[in-house]
């Protein structure tokens, strides 16, 4: 059995202007010690996911159908106070900023104890040992004397990597990270993502990875789901979805990474943009954008699964021939 | 990493206007916690009071023996001991008025902001219409109502001013509510007393402690007022506005020390406070940090 089970989950949310089917019938599973890479443009629904799972969508928005499963227990629809007592302790979450993150009048001491207060008693020297230990597993030089510090006297890298231990201090069995590495230095991506390489293997944690970077997310999951317009056009193993894509769109967004393109060549593009989740367009979502679009498009494509992979397209790309 | 109250300190030191005024502060608090050593005569103890002495010009030697460097009221009363408890009074109904007001005006803020909705609406709503009306008419119909006495006119100023407080915290906690550190707290099970006490009041401090130090001015000021008014403290216990007012009737036939003096040092007092509570608004307003 899965650590995770996401089924059918529609997360739909209810404005003025109509229904914003954010997420809509996404499923998919994460085994324990596995990272899981889910990619997308803006507004394709990745985040929504993330935060549908630990139930922390705000109103208007809603989860209206499905169900997410943690270690078989069904979290959707859970009465508010079990949520709260499984997030922190079994579910975490890692957000964009960490400016916003961090209470900027509190030392990281008591912002930890504070975590860890949320789940049951703890003495002061407990707490400290924990979040010491907390902070040398992110690789905070001088954890115990940073301990004391406010957040202003840390650096971007250095106060993520803060958010980073707190979610770590109950061990969870899920950390959700949602584009943790985005308002980073490249320099500084590349050490944190080596960094929590290195705690997944160590802990045997789950790990969504949140990203609009393909790059980032190849080096660090096993496996990548690709979202557009609420739902997950593709999902396989690493190398094989950067290998052959099979949705046009993967392939799209692998084209238009820059590491790929010669010097002096202009870069590939999607052409158009992401359609309006208020007004898609009828049938396959991406079919305005799509170079291998046909009538059949006019009807939404099912998802077809191949072993491990999967995608939603009538005219996939060929297989690789092995 | 220096500490935060010696870094505030070191700025504080730059404005030489704003130290002078924190030790005209520190003396006046100082000499009026020791008003009853360094007095020559208790101006409360009404059977001390000749009424030979009244209305003595300052310089004058009493039945007592001492002089009388400021003079003497109506009563005989030593002006510059009464001008002394005086200041004792005002010190103590200003910070106690401010401090009630402050942890009033802090906890119906913030948790208007935590609460939000209809809570929310109804709390500000009481504020709003509380800051439609002037402050001196509220205190006035207070101290009417409820009688004289020390408690009772606090509780006049506390009414008159929570709002102030009340309105800046919602202000500062409707702005931390919204950030992610708070809702990341409140979707543990951490009481919602720990995120409010914890995590969104400690980011409200720096303006509310401006508006307290400017408001512990002002119910100064409004408890001279209501006393000049004659509805304050008892007349046997004179505070500073009282006797500005026991004074008043004298001023045009010279005896002009019973109601200066006094007001002198009510004005020192006051603008002493504002000077220091206008260098620390500068300090902790971040928009005018250098």
């Amino acid at each position: 059995m899965s650590l995770l089970e996401v089924r059918d989950l529609q997360t739909h949310f209810f404005t003025r202007a109509g229904v914003v089917k954010a997420v809509d019938d996404v499923s998919f599973d994460v085994a324990a010690g596995e990272v899981i890479g889910l990619v997308g443009e803006s507004g394709s629904g990745k985040s929504v996911t993330g935060l549908s799972i630990l139930g922390l969508v705000d109103s208007p928005g809603r989860i209206v159908a499905g169900s997410v499963k943690l270690a078989g227990q069904e979290l959707v629809g859970l009465a508010p106070a079990k949520l709260r007592a499984l997030r922190g302790q079994r579910l975490a979450m890692v957000f964009q900023d960490p400016m916003s993150v961090l209470n900027p009048v509190l030392t990281i001491a008591t912002q930890m104890r504070l975590a860890l207060e949320a789940h049951g008693r703890v003495s002061n020297e407990a707490a400290r040992a924990r979040s010491i230990d907390a902070l040398t597993a992110v690789r905070i030089p001088d954890a115990a004397q940073r301990l004391d510090a406010y957040p202003h006297q840390f650096s971007g890298g250095m106060r993520q990597r803060v958010a980073i231990a707190i979610a770590l201090l109950h061990r969870p069995a899920l950390i959700v990270c949602d584009e943790p590495t985005t308002a980073l230095d490249v320099s500084i991506q590349a050490q944190i993502l080596t960094e929590m390489r290195g705690l997944v293997r160590h802990l045997g944690m789950a790990l969504i990875w949140i990203s609009h970077d393909l790059a980032t997310v190849s080096s660090l999951a096993s496996r990548i789901l690709v979202m557009y317009a609420g739902r997950i056009i593709e999902e396989g193993p690493t190398a094989a979805v950067l290998r052959s894509p099979r949705h046009p769109y993967s392939r799209g967004l692998l084209q238009s990474l820059p590491s790929r393109a010669e010097p002096g060549q202009d870069l590939a593009q999607i052409p158009g943009s992401t359609p309006s989740l208020l007004r898609l367009p009828e049938g396959c979502s991406f079919r305005p954008r799509c170079s291998e679009k046909t009538d059949a498009c006019l009807r939404m494509p099912e998802i077809e699964r191949h072993g491990a992979r999967a995608f939603r397209c009538h005219h996939p790309h060929a297989a690789e021939v092995p | 990493m220096d500490e935060p109250l010696a870094r505030i300190w070191a700025e504080f030191r730059e404005n030489r206007v704003a130290v002078g005024a924190l030790v005209v502060v520190a003396a006046i608090a100082l000499i009026a916690l020791l008003a009853p050593l360094i007095a020559p005569q208790n101006p409360y103890d009404l059977a001390s009071l000749v009424l030979m002495d009244a209305r003595r010009p300052p310089g004058f030697v009493g039945s007592g023996g001492y002089v009388h460097i400021l003079g003497t009221d109506a009563q005989g009363r030593d002006l510059f001991s009464a001008i002394l408890y005086g200041l004792r009074i005002s010190i103590q109904i200003g910070v106690a008025a401010g401090a009630v007001a402050l942890v009033l005006g802090a906890v119906l803020g913030t948790s208007a902001a935590y609460f939000g909705g209809r809570i929310e609406a109804f709390i500000m709503r009481i504020v709003d219409l509380q800051l439609s009306f002037p402050a001196i008419l509220l205190a006035l119909m207070l101290s009417a109502l409820l009688g004289k006495g020390m408690p009772q006119l606090v509780a006049a100023l506390v009414t008159a001013q929570y709002a102030y407080f009340a309105r800046t915290a919602h202000g500062a906690a409707s702005v931390e509510r919204s950030k992610e550190y708070v809702e990341a707290a409140l979707s543990t099970p951490l009481p919602a007393r720990t995120v409010v006490f914890r995590h969104i009041l400690p980011n409200c401090l720096p303006p509310l402690i401006v508006v307290a130090t400017v408001q512990i001015a002002n119910s100064i000021a409004l408890e001279a007022t209501l006393s000049f008014l004659g509805l304050g403290l008892p007349p046997t216990e004179p505070s500073l506005g009282m006797l500005i007012a026991n004074g008043f009737q004298y001023m045009l036939s010279g005896r002009y020390w019973i109601s200066i003096y006094p007001g002198i040092a009510l004005i020192v007092l006051i603008v002493a406070i504002n000077l220091v509570g206008d260098q620390v608004r500068d300090q902790l307003n971040p928009r005018l940090k250098r």
